[in-house]
């Protein structure tokens, strides 16, 4: 038997506040997002600014030893394109922190999760597993970081039951799911097992992020 | 909420508007007299804007193209920064390529009363499952019908109701602020 329902009257301006609340509430959780950009941005200047001048040294002991390399580079080609191993090795880079963005000035040394985002951000991996561990919200943005630290620290195992667990859930981080765990089957030389999450990856439409990446890597095992 | 509405696909598609845009616009607003800093937080303010009616609307709502809508925004934004000073040379309005932006923005620009303030407050009180249905409704403007189907409702009359039910618990909860 179904209940009566009295419908109270709710007049527009209630209605409209609670679409404003609810508008500002949400808000919130974009500004983290967008003030996370900012220090992206400067991420990606530092880093340009520190690695080209790696890629010439990289570059010029390369050519000088040009000659030596030649006869094995191209009896490798023969053989195969770079190992997957190699691969991984030249592909991976830890997840950006969009989650909880860090930024100067903030003071929160009590919060767990604010200071392993913090050693997670400083590249202290090993440090950063046991923190994000600790966690009694164990979300699938705190799994991705923990196995993001774990792949960069070789725990290829724990990597694994992490990305696991986030692409059962087939929830927003389902692409950055599949993306590390192919890295994980590269490093472990897992070749089909690596095609076919990357393939997943190259299968969606252009604009769709690490489909690139994925197909680059897909033609170079092939 | 939290920043996990954003689809991966919508954090990438703003954090390259970000970065492609960042230089040049930000340049802009310094060419015209703002420091650095100023400049930054109008063009992160723009940028703050433009996701959140990406959210709400999805992709489609800018026909102009990402870029194009961003720099109208931050432009009738900057603008009315000048008109807040005093500057009455310019009008926003009168700026025909902003003027498709100003009913986007004004919503975004609108500073809460007491009432919104204190329905935020008494909104951190209801269940997670009531928030997500108001949330659904009101931000992600879901018909009744496809907010049956993504909570789990048996029909859109269940939903319906249960709209109805926490509309008038969190009324109840103003009423007795």
């Amino acid at each position: 038997m179904s209940e009566i329902i009295v419908k109270p009257e709710f007049d527009e301006k209630f209605e409209d506040d609670v679409r404003k609340a609810i508008t500002l509430n949400e808000r919130e959780g974009l500004k983290s997002f967008v003030a996370g950009l900012e220090a992206n941005y400067h991420e990606q200047v530092h880093h340009e600014t520190i690695v080209r001048p790696l890629y010439k040294k990289k570059w010029l002991m390369m050519a000088a030893s040009f000659l030596l390399l030649a006869a094995a580079f191209f009896t490798f080609r023969t053989m195969s394109s770079s190992s997957p191993s190699q691969l991984a090795g030249q592909y991976m880079e830890a997840y950006p922190n969009g989650y909880r963005p860090i930024t100067r000035g903030q003071s929160n040394d009590a919060d767990a999760e604010w200071y392993a985002l913090t050693i997670y951000e400083a590249g202290q991996f090993e440090k950063a597993i046991p923190l994000f561990q600790d966690l009694p919200d164990q979300n699938s943005d705190i799994r991705l970081f923990t196995a993001v630290s774990a792949i960069e620290t070789d725990d290829l195992v724990l990597a694994k039951k992490e990305l696991t667990q986030i692409i059962s859930k087939k929830d927003r981080l389902l692409k950055p799911a599949q993306w590390y765990m192919s890295m994980v089957m590269l490093e472990e030389d897992n070749v089909d097992a690596a095609k076919k999450y990357l393939q997943t990856l190259a299968d969606q439409p252009e604009t769709a992020s690490y489909r690139d990446k994925a197909m680059e890597i897909l033609k170079e095992l092939n | 909420m939290s920043e996990s509405l954003l689809t991966e696909d919508q954090r990438a598609t703003i954090t390259e508007l970000y970065n492609d845009n960042r230089d040049r616009l930000v340049g802009w607003l310094i060419s015209r007299g703002k420091d650095k800093t100023d400049a930054l937080d109008l063009y992160q303010q723009s940028v703050l804007a433009v996701t959140e009616r990406l959210v709400k609307h999805g992709i489609d709502h800018f026909r102009q193209g990402l870029p194009a809508y961003l720099f109208s925004v931050m432009k009738y934004m900057y603008y009315l920064s000048l008109k807040k000073k005093g500057d009455k040379s310019v009008d926003p309005l009168e700026d025909e390529k902003v003027l498709n932006i100003s009913a986007d923005i004004e919503e975004f620009m609108l500073e809460p009363d007491d009432q919104i303030v204190n329905l935020r407050q008494k909104m951190q009180e209801l269940d997670k499952k009531s928030y997500e249905m108001l949330r659904l409704f009101y931000y992600e403007g879901k018909s009744m019908r496809e907010i049956a189907a993504i909570m789990g409702y048996s029909s859109e009359q269940v939903a319906k109701t249960t709209k109805y039910r926490v509309l008038n618990k969190l009324r109840k909860m103003i009423k007795n602020t």
